[in-house]
């Protein structure tokens, strides 16, 4: 991908243009729902990129239903970063969005935060809130047992974002390093570069609840938690002492 | 806080793990992560081992060039601040696993050769995490889910922090 491809810097229109970008692993139950609340936006995106993590289930079939406004990869299991930065890689857009296969955006959620991204040409990205539902297939006797807050909650998580190409340029992708807590660590490392982030008041996402070990987080998972502060902390030490080194 | 007193990590809300000699831990609960060096990761060992507070002060002062008393006084301090966030609770004696035997009395030998600089522990704290902590997705590991990706190979894996290409 060459500089020319990347956008102008300074277009105050960037927002315009939005890549969406879905990476589904055997979503095949919800993947319909997340396509078509990208496709009930009242601001089209350029284009949905969905790329299909190795799923063993229906997902390509849904996908494929979908025809023409999907662009749908097929690659090896490699995880939800590695996904994710597959469509990075086919992007044109200047403003990429993303989506969970199983989470949906709120109406509006595009257009609400690509006048925020216009209105500031100085912000690199922009958030919003989340709330999370239960998924409505689940019996019901699960569904009383399953304990989640449902007060729209601050999210810095991928479907809430919508992030200037530059940025993710400037910062790199997703890291392959974390199976867990990678969105933290790329939120970590643009809020590091001093990047001007703000947080919308809406809620521009809802968070699919649909398993029952919610709260019984993998102890690889976990221990990714830890990994990726430990990232941040090493980093922060770095800057701190190469700007030692630069004063002296 | 007693000699006998035995403490284990306040699971499954508080996580925490030694990554290159620095132990690191969160409390999932409110989504603030901890950092401190050696010597508060050598007292986490030795909770996590199942050693009381008297067996702790014991390894320390045989371990650490320092005075029984101060190691003490900051052997509790420590692990006071660890209990008010919440990091470690009083374990339970019945369920608790015997404590293991750590081999060190009130005589035993000092360590040979020079001992290891006392550190006082300090725990810094820091909450720039919260709001993604608290909502991260748990998308997790069960047939609907995200699998647990395969861990990449360190001799190949070069995109974290890499430049978009």
């Amino acid at each position: 991908m060459n500089e020319s491809q990347m956008g102008s810097e300074d277009e105050t229109q960037d927002g315009s243009l939005i890549s969406v970008i879905i990476p589904c692993y055997n979503a095949g139950k919800y993947i319909a729902e997340a396509i078509r609340s990208v496709l009930a936006q009242n601001h089209s995106p350029l284009e949905i990129i969905v790329i299909d993590d190795g799923s063993t289930d229906n997902s390509s079939e849904v996908i494929s239903n979908f025809g023409e406004p999907v662009h749908y990869t097929y690659q090896q299991n490699a995880g939800i970063s590695a996904a994710r930065n597959t469509g990075l890689e086919q992007a044109r857009g200047s403003t990429i969005a993303f989506l969970d296969a199983d989470d949906l955006w709120t109406d509006g959620k595009l257009d609400r935060q690509r006048r925020v991204l216009e209105e500031d040409p100085s912000l690199g990205l922009v958030s919003g809130y989340a709330v999370q539902f239960v998924s409505p297939e689940l019996p019901d006797i699960l569904q009383k047992q399953i304990k989640y807050d449902p007060k729209p909650m601050p999210a810095q998580v991928a479907g809430a974002i919508l992030v200037r190409r530059k940025v993710i340029k400037r910062v790199g992708v997703f890291s392959t390093a974390f199976t867990a807590g990678e969105t933290i660590d790329w939120i970590m490392r643009i809020n590091e570069a001093g990047i001007k982030t703000k947080m919308i008041n809406d809620v521009v996402l809802k968070r699919r609840i649909h398993t029952t070990n919610i709260g019984i987080i993998d102890p690889d998972a976990r221990s990714d938690y830890l990994k990726v502060a430990k990232a941040a902390l090493d980093r922060r030490r770095k800057m701190a002492d190469d700007m030692i080194r630069e004063e002296e | 806080m007693e000699p006998r007193d035995i403490y284990r990590v306040n699971s499954p809300t508080a996580i925490g793990e030694i990554l290159e000699g620095e132990l690191v831990m969160i409390n999932l609960d409110t989504g603030t992560y901890y950092s401190t060096g050696a010597v508060g990761a050598a007292l986490w060992e030795l909770i996590n081992e199942g050693s009381s507070i008297g067996e702790i002060c014991r390894e320390f002062s045989s371990r650490f060039d320092a005075e029984k008393k101060d190691i003490e006084r900051e052997v509790l301090s420590f692990l006071s601040k660890l209990q008010a966030e919440k990091l470690i609770v009083p374990a339970d004696d019945s369920n608790h696993a015997k404590p293991k035997m750590v081999g060190i009395s009130d005589g035993a030998p000092e360590s040979a050769g020079r001992k290891e600089p006392f550190e006082v522990p300090v725990l810094s704290k820091y909450k720039d995490m919260q709001d993604m902590l608290l909502l991260d997705p748990i998308h997790d590991v069960e047939e609907t889910g995200w699998p647990m990706a395969k861990k990449p190979d360190p001799e190949t894996e070069n995109n974290n922090n890499g430049t978009w290409q």
